[in-house]
């Protein structure tokens, strides 16, 4: 009995140290150090690590609950570790046992069923993970025996600690992409997803400065894919930072009109992005196709792009596509 | 270029094969280290270490 109830100690330890490997993975996998290590090891193959492991540490951590089911020297029951304070025996540390307990499940659970999650519940979920390690912590901690002879087995949660808070201070300082506030995560901006939808279609804006230094080209070629693209993504930005407004070589001369080749989306998605936008109907980039003006007509087939030779035939409109709450 | 392909789909056989040695050597490195820990409590538990249960809470 009393070796069951050892062996539960020592899944559970070993439980927390793979946790511990688990979450600092996870901490890790946006971070620069991926690309360190991803000369030797691509980033699919840390997620993939991630995700392994973390089925391993749901497998130690059952045989843990189990071992201490099926101890008959410890009077608890399934639903004493299911739900937090129920049990009479040692409550706190079984309490905080149960919390984890059921933070990791939910973890576990709501990433078997990330497909039928948006993103940023599943996030949310996630992210508890950060409550669960040191809630596991605290269960180990407050089980362990500071007058016996097995003391030494509180290195383990401390090994386990140090790993996660190292691998969070590296995160903290390392070079990674810019955070979202929760609010946004998971969340598509439209003008971004119509950009990246540009550069799919091979659709890249053209940009043109009209002006009296600028020759007439009226059969000039578009740019190519990556071919003065940075140029053309800086016009983008505003239609008067691009033309040098501003800079050391500002003159009227210099400024210029921008004109752009967009594909556009059909009538129900331009119309569903309409109602969301108060811009004015001269804004930049309006098709000559647009909904508002023909309501009942099919865009796809009058759509015409405005391009540097001037009106071009007609593009094929994009699907609306579905969007993620 | 066809060798360059055959190459990177070498290289990305070769990141799977790893995903799952990886995997397989972590799972056994936990499973020993369960066998140490074992025997280390059992090596140096005392009566302290065992937690104490009442005869009512065991009923």
């Amino acid at each position: 009995m009393i070796e069951l109830w050892n062996v539960s100690r020592a899944l559970g330890l070993v439980a927390l140290l793979l946790t511990g490997v688990v979450l600092a993975l996870g901490a890790l996998h946006n971070t620069s150090l991926t690309k360190i290590v991803g000369q030797a090891l691509p980033r699919f193959v840390l997620v993939a690590l991630h995700r392994n492991l973390a089925l391993i540490t749901v497998v130690f951590v059952l045989l843990h609950v189990v071992a201490v089911l099926v101890t008959p020297y410890l009077p608890l029951r399934w639903y004493h570790l299911l739900v937090p304070f129920t049990a009479t025996f040692n409550p706190w540390p079984v309490a905080l046992g149960a919390i984890s307990f059921d933070l990791l499940l939910a973890v576990v659970i709501s990433s078997s069923l990330r497909k039928y999650l948006s993103k940023r519940a599943w996030l949310v979920v996630h992210w508890t993970s950060y409550v669960c390690f040191p809630v596991a912590v605290a269960h180990a901690v407050a089980n362990a025996s500071f007058r016996g002879g097995t003391w030494w087995t509180l290195l383990v949660p401390l090994v386990a600690t140090g790993l996660v808070v190292a691998a969070l201070l590296y995160r903290r300082a390392a070079r990674r992409r810019p955070a979202l506030p929760l609010a946004d995560r998971g969340r598509t901006d439209p003008a971004e997803a119509r950009r990246a939808a540009d550069v799919a279609t091979g659709s890249q804006p053209i940009v043109r400065v009209d002006g009296p230094d600028t020759p007439p080209a009226p059969s000039a070629p578009a740019p190519r894919a990556g071919e003065d693209r940075d140029a053309a993504d800086d016009s983008l930005a505003a239609p008067g930072e691009g033309a040098g407004e501003g800079g050391p070589g500002d003159t009227p001369a210099r400024r210029g009109v921008f004109r752009e080749l967009r594909v556009v989306a059909g009538p129900e998605a331009r119309a569903r992005e309409g109602e969301g936008e108060q811009g004015s109907p001269e804004r930049r980039g309006r098709h000559s196709a647009d909904p508002d003006d023909d309501a009942g007509a099919d865009a796809g087939a009058d759509a015409q792009t405005d391009t540097l030779a001037g009106t071009e035939a007609p593009t094929v409109a994009l699907p609306p596509r579905p969007r993620r709450r | 270029m066809p060798g360059r392909r055959t190459a990177k789909a070498a290289q990305h056989e070769q990141n799977k094969r790893t995903i799952v040695e990886l995997t397989a050597w972590i799972t056994v490195a936990a499973a020993m280290l369960v066998v140490a820990l074992h025997a280390g409590i059992s090596a140096s538990s005392t009566a302290a270490d065992v937690p104490r249960v009442t005869t009512a809470e065991y009923r």
